[in-house]
């Protein structure tokens, strides 16, 4: 749930704020959202990366559809190559500095507190049952 | 501790990182990288610049500025027809539109203009901008505007089009930059009346800074005067004249030759030379109702000039009380450079005269700040210049401008003296010059179409001329300096201020005609006039295009539209015409094998029409190419640079003397003729040919349409078109007729053009190049064209309205 709601916020902010601030907006969003909502250290990353990732596809693909495809093949061309780059470029290094961000973020967070307060903070139920396959099978939670 | 110090590195690659995605880094001294990110992310880079216009047609925009709303109707190719009040709101409205879409061109030609390039483009551009410095636009400009504010009535038109122009400028956000901007990482300047007059300045110095005085000098000095004059003191007798039957108004004003006014103390070395393009230069032409099959006459006009992307011209259309007008403007200048209305239709093609002279200076002090003139001793004006360069140290030296105007050479020789050119584009303008074409709007007639442009100044055109009436007109308008025989050709003692010309030809007294016998008027960059008119000039004159037209002309019977535009195209080389025989009858029968018989066969059955499926065009320009080379041997030199006549000449000494002292080669112990000089081309031609392959012209000279900064992914290039500089589809290269353009003046105005790029200057807007395929196969689009704003309520998708903030 903190996954889903962190990458809503995260998708949201990015969108509002694109309106104002420069294409950067997103790595100050996704460190704050990720040092406020306690994502552990996988989804730290993962979760920002992804949503990130997945907004700009989504917003490249409909500018580009409404020009038949034409624009991303215009785009990519002046670094004289297919069009495909037109979209890989943007979205994977959206990916790549929203992880590090969100790393970042996490590793600042997790510097400041208390190993058991830590892991107590951490430890939400469905952290708790992915990593516990076997009590789960077993029917023991 | 462990993981705050992993988040600090992680912090530092992470900004790091963002950096160099949002500002590039160079690779080498030559590749950059740019930022990535700022350019390729949906939110402010170039994805925001994809052009969906046509998705949101009807757009409503409120900003400071017109008295009255404006509607601006797009039709099917983004040309903008103008429905305004009043022709000041009309004006506003085209400099708006010229900036929604053509911004960055106009920023970019402003910059290049006013040698401030390198500003934003960094060391690359230094070189272009030291030239624009030393020729003086920015300078000439200037002072053109102080002059233009004498004239506040009409200074005011300027004025709506620079208000229109910001208007667009202060509503951009940044996302919405032109993606040249975005690329380069730079904002447009904002507009003043110095851009427009600094556009203006431009075309001057793409049309009228030929001056090879300085070649010319050291040809004279290396050979002599009486071989000079054998070779250059004439123009081709062939060429038949712009104007054949003169009614100007002879002015008495004379212009005696000064003694001693040539300096020829010495030949001068390491100047550079920036010759214009050869590409560059028009057609044009009226034919009157005797000659056409409807009765209407009829008005063509191509200017050849560089073919870009985006390109040089914009097509619009402006309605309102009293003018509806259609035609092509240089974005940057207000009004209708080449265009037609319901009553008239107008043209231009440059004149070519030498309105740029050389003069040496003779300082005074070593430092160079004075100098002697007329055994006084005067102090040039010093104007300091800074270029600024981005990414690294400021340039900066002092102009100085003498009586002659500015030092555009410091010899590093001490034998050498300076040289300070005097340019008609840096003269002050003494009348409102820059509202000819807002003027000409509004014509009914040629009276009124000559006192709107009696004050254009330069360069000076010949300006074409037809009306419903069936009036048809060619004058040459622009300033005509009063000079002696042959003046302009060498270089000139800055001792007197006699050695200057100062004085100029009433606009009455230019050479012009009205309705003349013939039943048309042309002109295609050939010389003005014949030698009976009273006042001598030299210039740059072509030599067989104006022979072309007028053949195609006079030979013409019940001419119709198609047959302008057939004659637009036309491909026939008349050089190629003349020349060829003279190739043929020389080679020798022994020469001809089985492998390059190919050749001579090609030219035999030739029509001399440059076509792209010719193979006989490339085989014409080898060997002709190889015969003037050769020719011209005793015109080289290690030391200086020299002047080479042209082609005309050495077709006359082939045919009047073929065995001349000039067709002998010096470095070889045989005496050449003209025969051995064919003999010699052909055979260099036949071993340089692989003649087992296909050698069409059309891809032997594709034409090429490059982007401003010759990005090459928004370029048009390889167009198989044909064409060539002699002959009327006057294509060489990235040069070529900029527009085409044919008008039939008759109970309605009907009127068809195209030129090779689209009206957008965004390349990634379908209006960006979507001409271009049209005007390389000679397609024209009929241009639509009505005073009836329901006409285009019908038929235009993309409608904005131009709404006044009090409103």
């Amino acid at each position: 749930m903190n996954k889903l709601i962190a990458a809503i916020v995260i998708i949201a902010l990015n969108l509002g704020l694109s309106q104002f601030l420069p294409w950067w907006n997103f790595i100050p969003i996704v460190f704050l959202v990720v040092l406020i909502t306690k994502l552990k250290a996988s989804s730290s990353w993962v979760v920002p990366a992804l949503s990130l990732m997945l907004l700009w596809l989504v917003q490249i693909f409909l500018t580009d559809q409404k020009t038949g495809f034409r624009s991303s093949e215009r785009i990519a061309a002046i670094f004289e190559s297919p069009g495909v780059v037109a979209y890989l470029v943007p979205v994977i290094g959206v990916g790549l500095l929203a992880a590090l961000s969100g790393i970042v973020a996490y590793l600042l967070r997790t510097s400041f507190q208390k190993k058991d307060v830590l892991e107590k903070s951490e430890m939400h139920l469905d952290d708790y049952q992915e990593t516990q396959p076997d009590l789960k099978d077993k029917g023991i939670v | 501790m462990k993981k705050l110090i992993t988040a600090f590195l992680l912090s530092i690659l992470l900004i790091g990182l963002s950096y160099f995605l949002h500002k590039g880094f160079r690779v080498s001294e030559k590749v950059r990288v740019p930022g990535l990110m700022r350019l390729m992310n949906p939110n402010d880079g170039l994805w925001k610049n994809v052009d969906i216009s046509f998705l949101n047609p009807k757009d409503e925009i409120t900003l400071q500025g017109p008295n009255n709303p404006i509607t601006v109707y797009y039709d099917d190719r983004l040309v903008p027809h103008i429905f305004a009040s009043n022709i000041e709101d009309a004006t506003f409205a085209q400099g708006y539109i010229l900036a929604q879409h053509r911004l960055w061109q106009m920023d970019f030609m402003v910059r290049l203009s006013a040698g401030r390039l390198s500003e934003v483009l960094g060391k690359a551009t230094i070189s272009r901008d030291l030239m624009m410095r030393k020729f003086g636009l920015e300078y000439g400009a200037k002072k053109a505007i102080e002059e233009w504010k004498k004239f506040p009535e009409d200074y005011k038109s300027i004025s709506y089009f620079k208000d229109g122009i910001n208007a667009y400028i202060n509503g951009l956000q940044p996302e919405d930059l032109p993606l040249e901007f975005k690329l380069a990482n730079y904002k447009p300047a904002e507009w003043t009346d110095l851009s427009s007059a600094l556009i203006s300045k431009n075309l001057a110095f793409t049309l009228s800074r030929r001056g090879p005085d300085v070649s010319n000098t050291n040809t004279l000095l290396h050979i002599g005067e009486e071989e000079y004059n054998k070779l250059f003191h004439m123009n081709d007798p062939n060429q038949i004249p712009v104007i054949r039957e003169n009614v100007a108004i002879e002015s008495s004003l004379r212009r005696d030759k000064p003694d001693d006014v040539h300096d020829l103390s010495h030949t001068l070395s390491g100047y550079t030379y920036h010759a214009p393009h050869p590409g560059a230069g028009s057609n044009n032409w009226a034919v009157a109702p005797s000659k056409t099959s409807n009765g209407s006459a009829l008005l063509a006009n191509d200017p050849h000039l560089q073919l870009t992307l985006p390109s040089i011209w914009y097509e619009m259309h402006i309605v309102c009380p009293g003018i509806n007008s259609y035609g092509v403007t240089v974005p940057g200048i207000p009004g209708i450079i080449i265009g037609f209305n319901d009553h008239i239709a107008y043209g231009s093609t440059n004149v070519g005269h030498d309105v740029l002279d050389y003069y040496t200076i003779d300082w005074v002090d070593k430092e160079k700040g004075t100098y002697k003139v007329d055994g006084k001793v005067l102090e040039a004006q010093k104007v300091p210049q800074k270029i600024k360069v981005r990414g690294q140290e400021d340039i900066q030296w002092d102009m100085m401008i003498t009586e002659f105007g500015p030092i555009v050479w410091e010899s590093e020789n001490p034998d050498n003296k300076d040289l300070a050119m005097q340019w008609l584009a840096n003269k002050s303008p003494n009348k409102p010059e820059f509202n000819s074409f807002i003027k000409a709007l509004q014509c009914k007639d040629y009276d009124c179409y000559k006192a709107a442009t009696s004050n254009f100044l330069s360069p000076a055109q010949n300006f074409v001329y037809a009306d419903r009436e069936g009036n048809i007109g060619l004058r040459i308008n622009g300033h005509l300096p009063v000079k002696y025989e042959g003046e302009g050709a060498f270089v000139k003692k800055g001792t007197s201020l006699q050695n200057k010309w100062s004085e100029f030809l009433p606009r009455e007294s230019n050479p012009q005609t009205l309705n003349p016998s013939l039943g048309f008027v042309s002109s295609a960059n050939q010389k003005t006039t014949d030698e009976s008119f009273a006042h001598p000039y030299i210039g740059g004159f072509e030599d067989y295009r104006g022979r072309r037209i007028n053949e195609l002309l006079e030979e013409g019977e019940q001419l119709d539209y198609k047959d302008m535009m057939a004659f637009q195209l036309d491909a026939l080389n008349i050089k190629a015409r003349e020349f060829t025989p003279l190739i043929l009858s020389n080679i020798p029968s022994t020469m001809i094998d089985d492998k390059n018989r190919k050749i001579v066969d090609a030219l035999k059955t030739w029509d001399f029409r440059y076509s792209k499926d010719s193979e006989a065009p490339y085989y014409f320009e080898k060997i002709a190419d190889k015969i003037e080379d050769a020719m011209w041997d005793e015109l080289e030199s290690e030391d200086y640079k020299m002047s080479k006549p042209d082609f005309w000449r050495l077709y006359q000494l082939a045919l009047e003397n073929p065995e001349d002292a000039y067709f002998d080669i010096k470095s070889t112990p045989e005496k050449e003729s003209f025969q051995s000089l064919v003999s010699q081309a052909f055979a260099e031609a036949s071993e340089e040919i692989d003649l087992s392959k296909e050698h069409n012209w059309g891809e032997k000279l594709p034409t090429n349409v490059m982007h401003l900064i010759n990005i090459p992914a928004y370029s048009r290039t390889d167009l198989p078109t044909g064409g060539n500089g002699d002959v009327l589809n006057a294509l060489k290269g990235n040069f070529g007729p900029s527009w085409r353009m044919v008008v039939e003046l008759g109970t309605t105005t009907k009127a068809w053009g195209v030129y090779p790029g689209g009206q957008s200057g965004n390349p990634l807007s379908p209006f960006y190049d979507n001409m271009v395929d049209d005007w390389a196969t000679g397609n024209y689009n009929e241009l639509f064209f009505s005073a009836d704003e329901s006409t285009y309520k019908e038929k235009c998708k993309i409608v904005h309205t131009l709404i006044p903030t009090n409103e």
